[in-house]
Order: structure tokens, then sequence, then C-alpha cells
């Protein structure tokens, strides 16, 4: 499958402090690729660029195959949702709705209120100021606010923040559809990874400027490993009886666990150690690396024990 | 580029600051001739009176003219107040709104070229102030024939071409706006900019300036008024034609191309 989006070495400097560098991004026609880091990694700059709200300092990338000076028309089917979104305090959803359907000669009845169903804002009170909006229905206006003019791309920076469980799920099924019934490829930032893990086919990890990895899903699946997981009393005794019966590859994560990456088929013979050393056996059971783990693991978050 | 026309159209007609400025601007043309007449015709009487009580004396006073030549009226659409300022606030306000609320992050991105969302502004701005200045003509006929006629003299034509001629002088003062809310970013700069070009505050700095040159250029009989677009627009049909197309034109050709510039060159925030 080909690239919808690709950006070669794109850069972002603002002085002499480089904000990205060198990135190489890859995105597929009809995925939903995650974008992942901690603040002030880089994924808005990022997003900016691609999404024709700053120029990159050098560098190049291409949107449906176009590129330079033959970028411009095409940057009419990226729809974007940067940072909070940008709306008049003082009108309706429907009235902010309105202006960017006319800058993109949509014509409008029966359209916003189309979109306002999409994104759960229909039984909104037609005359209340986006201003009084919570900030999940700002979010949700802002994502039908990207979708004005039937974009083949959105690219949404941290769209699901501030929104409660329910919101969070509703706006998964909404991105969802666009992508398997709309065909709509969406580039998405977010810091919840869990969730983020439910949605995305393919994800790139930003860190400090720079992109340390690219993946798919089933990429993700064959890099993270399994391991078996011991949540015992002692975790000291606990370790010496692992080293016992040979066990060197292991650590203690961040709930107190014992982390073991090999000799996962012996399971049973540690289980076995750890109780006939009279240690309390909690938890054992064998276990994949999560998004967050792999994140973790990429960035260097978390340390080997 | 003609929907973003459209879309900035649409905005600047639904704002709540330019719908109360042009109230204002129109209230104060209509109802400033009638007041004018009244507080005219108790001048006069009181002179009357104060006539009448000292003997040997007669009143001073003329009589309010009974008609005005509709060639004036147009020439000068917003009289002899300062209502510019009016205006000018409105411009600002229109051209910083998606820049301060953020909207237009929801569509810069998308434009061919992120430019022409200046260009588009500019272009709304001139219908703007179409509307100002004609609100501000209709008020100004409909208040004097309320006090007295108007009359359709021969130089109705040229005071036209004077209307046209102001609202170019207006467009340059506006370009300068653009540049600093939307080119530069500073609304506080332009505020205070429109506030000096709209109550004719900036006439002491002509002064400075035209005494500066002067010392410079000795026997130098330049005057910066008679370039100075503010001042050029408080003439009336006897405007200095050839120095308001001049300046109004260096003006928009320096201005709107450098806000363009800078517009493109910066990131949408």
């Amino acid at each position: 499958m080909g690239f919808i989006m690709e950006t070669k070495g794109l850069p972002k400097t603002y002085g002499n402090k480089d904000a990205v560098k060198d990135i190489n991004i890859h995105v597929r026609e009809g995925e939903i690729y995650g974008l992942i880091g901690r603040n002030g990694a880089g994924k808005t700059t990022i997003m900016r660029m691609l999404s024709g709200l700053s120029t990159p300092t050098s560098g190049s990338y291409s949107i449906f195959g176009k590129t330079g000076s033959e970028l411009g028309p095409q940057m009419r089917n990226v729809g974007v949702l940067i940072e909070n979104p940008g709306l008049y305090p003082n009108l309706s959803a429907y009235e902010n709705l309105k202006i960017k359907c006319i800058g993109m000669g949509v014509p409008y009845k029966g359209y916003i209120e189309n979109l306002l169903e999409l994104v759960g804002l229909e039984n909104v009170d037609k005359k209340k100021g986006a201003g009084q909006f919570s900030l999940g229905m700002r979010q949700r206006l802002g994502i039908a606010l990207a979708l004005i003019g039937d974009p083949k791309m959105i690219i949404l920076d941290e769209p699901i923040n501030g929104l409660d469980p329910q919101g969070i799920v509703e706006i998964r099924k909404t991105l969802e559809k666009l992508r398997d019934e709309n065909k709509i490829t969406i580039m998405i930032s977010s810091h919840i990874l869990d969730e983020l893990s439910k949605l995305a086919n393919s994800y790139g990890i930003i860190h400090e400027g720079k992109l340390m990895d690219e993946f798919t899903t089933d990429e993700l699946k064959s890099r993270c490993g399994q391991f078996v997981l011991i949540k015992t009393g002692d975790n000291g005794n606990t370790i010496k009886e692992l080293e016992k019966i040979g066990i060197k590859d292991y650590e203690i994560d961040h709930d107190g666990y014992i982390r073991v990456g090999e000799q996962l088929d012996k399971s049973a013979a540690m289980a076995k150690a750890i109780v006939t050393a009279g240690i309390d056996l909690n938890e054992i059971y064998i276990n994949n690396d999560s998004l967050e783990d792999y994140y973790l693991r990429v960035t260097g978050g978390k340390h080997n024990g | 580029m003609g929907n973003t026309i459209k879309m900035d159209l649409y905005r600047m007609l639904t704002s709540k600051t330019f719908k109360i400025n042009l109230l204002i601007v129109t209230i104060v043309t209509l109802l400033s001739k009638p007041l004018l007449k009244l507080v005219y015709n108790l001048t006069a009487k009181l002179a009357e009176n104060l006539s009448e009580n000292a003997e040997g004396t007669t009143s001073a006073v003329e009589a309010y003219p009974s008609s005005v030549d509709l060639s004036e009226l147009i020439a000068s659409p917003f009289g002899f107040y300062n209502l510019t300022i009016f205006v000018l606030m409105s411009v600002i306000a229109f051209a910083y709104a998606d820049i301060a609320n953020g909207f237009i992050k929801n569509y810069a991105g998308q434009l061919e070229k992120k430019g022409y969302s200046i260009i588009s502004k500019f272009v709304v701005i001139v219908i703007h102030n179409f509307i100002f200045m004609a609100c501000a003509l209709i008020g100004g006929i409909l208040g004097e024939l309320m006090t007295r006629t108007v009359t359709f003299d021969a130089d109705v034509p040229t005071a036209v071409g004077v209307f046209f001629l102001k609202l170019l002088l207006m467009q340059a003062l506006c370009t300068i706006l653009l540049f600093f809310t939307a080119g530069i970013r500073q609304r506080t700069m332009a505020t205070v900019f429109g506030v000096f070009l709209g109550s004719g505050m900036l006439g002491l700095a002509y002064f400075g300036l035209n005494m500066a040159i002067a010392k410079v250029f000795v026997n130098s009989d330049i005057n910066v008024m008679d370039y100075a677009p503010d001042k050029l627009l408080e003439q009336g049909i006897n405007i200095a034609t050839i120095n308001a197309l001049v300046v109004s034109a260096v003006i928009i050709c320096i201005f709107l191309p450098l806000t363009v510039k800078i517009f493109n060159a910066k990131d949408v925030r």
C-alpha cells in the first residue's frame, strides 16, 4: 500500500533550537496513525507542518504524492484540529461550522446537521455559544470543523483530551467509522496510550524532537516479547530463588511486579521454587508488552533491573 | 480565494463590533445636523435676547443656512467629526478576531496559499469601509433633510470622485492596521496607532516632523500634513488628489505585500 503522506528529513528550528529534526514519517492510506510522545516532544510541531500551519525549516514532505508547489491545492483535503479548537465563543456550534462551510464552498444546509450528529452535538441548544461548551464539546466541534469539505485525511492533535470516558469511546467509534466507512486517513496524537492502542494501525514515537521508531500494530506485536509477571510478598528473596534456577533476565516494574523475560516455559518451575522457599506467591502469569511498555522502552522511560 | 472572501465577509457582517460601530457612526451622522441646528437656534435666540436688553445693539448671529450642497456631504461623509476612529477600531477587531480565538487554525492550512487569508481580509476591509462611509453619508443626508434643503449641485460628480479617493485613503490606513494585527500580531500596537490616527492626535507628531525638516533643510516649505493620509482624509472637496493617490498607493504597495510575506513566514497559532 502506498503512502498518502511521507516526510523526508523534516526539521523545524526556532531560533537556535531544534524543535524537531530529521523526521521521516510514513502514513498509509486509510489507516489511523498514532503519534506518541511526551509534552514538548515535538508532536504538535510535526502536525503543524503537515497541516500547512507552519513551514519546515528545510526538508520536504509529500501529501497524496504531491510535493513542493503542487502541495497547495492538495491541502484542501487535509482537515485539522491542532491543540485547542479555535472557535468563535459567541457563536453557536452551527454558526461556527457555517463560517468554515462558506470558506470551503460547501453548501451548509443539511450538511452541518449531519456533522453535528456525527460528533454527537446534535442535541446541543442551538443558541448556546461555543464559549459555554465543556472542553469535550469543544473538542467534538473541533473535529466537526476538521471534517468540513470531506477531507481525505484529518490531523487531530490530542482530540480526546478532556473527554469523559463515555466521550472517549464515542470519539473512538466516530474515528473508526470515518476510517472504515468514509475511508479517511487519520493522524492522531494522544497521551492516552491505552486508548490509542485500541484505535491506531500504525505508530510513530517522537522523543526529544526525533522520530525514535515507526511501526504497525503487527510489528508492535512481534517486537513486544512475552514475559512472566510475578507478584510476591518478598521480592528480594524471590529474586534469589529465581537466580538459583538460572534466571538472569528480570526487572522489577513500577507496580512492584517481577518481570522475567526468559524461560517462559518454566513458569511452573518458578512458582514451585518460590512456594518451596516459603514466600507468599500472590500472582504469576504470562503477559505481553503493551504499547505503553514499548513506548517507555524505546524512549528510555523504563530501565532494566 | 472567492470562498475565503465570502467567509471573511460573513464573519465581518455577523460581528457585534462591526454592527455596534456602524450603528454609532450612522446615528451620530444622522442626529448631528438636527442637534447642530438646535444649538444654532438657541444661540441665535440668546443673542437676540441679549441685544433686546442692550439698547442700540442688534443681533449679530446669522440665520442657519437654509440649504447645503450635496457635493459637500458626499466629499466629507463623516462630516467634521472624528468618526474615523470607529471605522479603524472595527477593522482591528475584524482583522484580529480569527487570530485571537484561533479559528484561523481551522482553515489557513487548507488554503492553496496561506497569504490568501491576508488578501481576503484586505478585500473585505474595502467593503467594510465602503459600508461605513455609505452609511455615514446616508445618515448625514437624512440628518440634513430633517433640518434644511439639500441641493443637487454641479460638483456632485467631482464629490463622488473624492468619496472614492477617501475610500482609498481609508484603505491605506487600514492596510497599516492589517500589518499590525495579522502581520506582526500586535493588537495593542494597532489599537494605539488606530486611536492616534482616528482622533487626529498625530497632528503633534506631524508638527514636530515639520520643525525637524525645517531645521535640516533650511528654507524648506515641506509640510508633512500634506502627505499624511489621516490629514488628507480631513480635507473637503478640494482635497490634494495627486498627494492622496500617491500616498495611498505607496502605503498599500508597501504594507500589503509585507503583511503577506510575514504571515507566510510565521506559524499560524
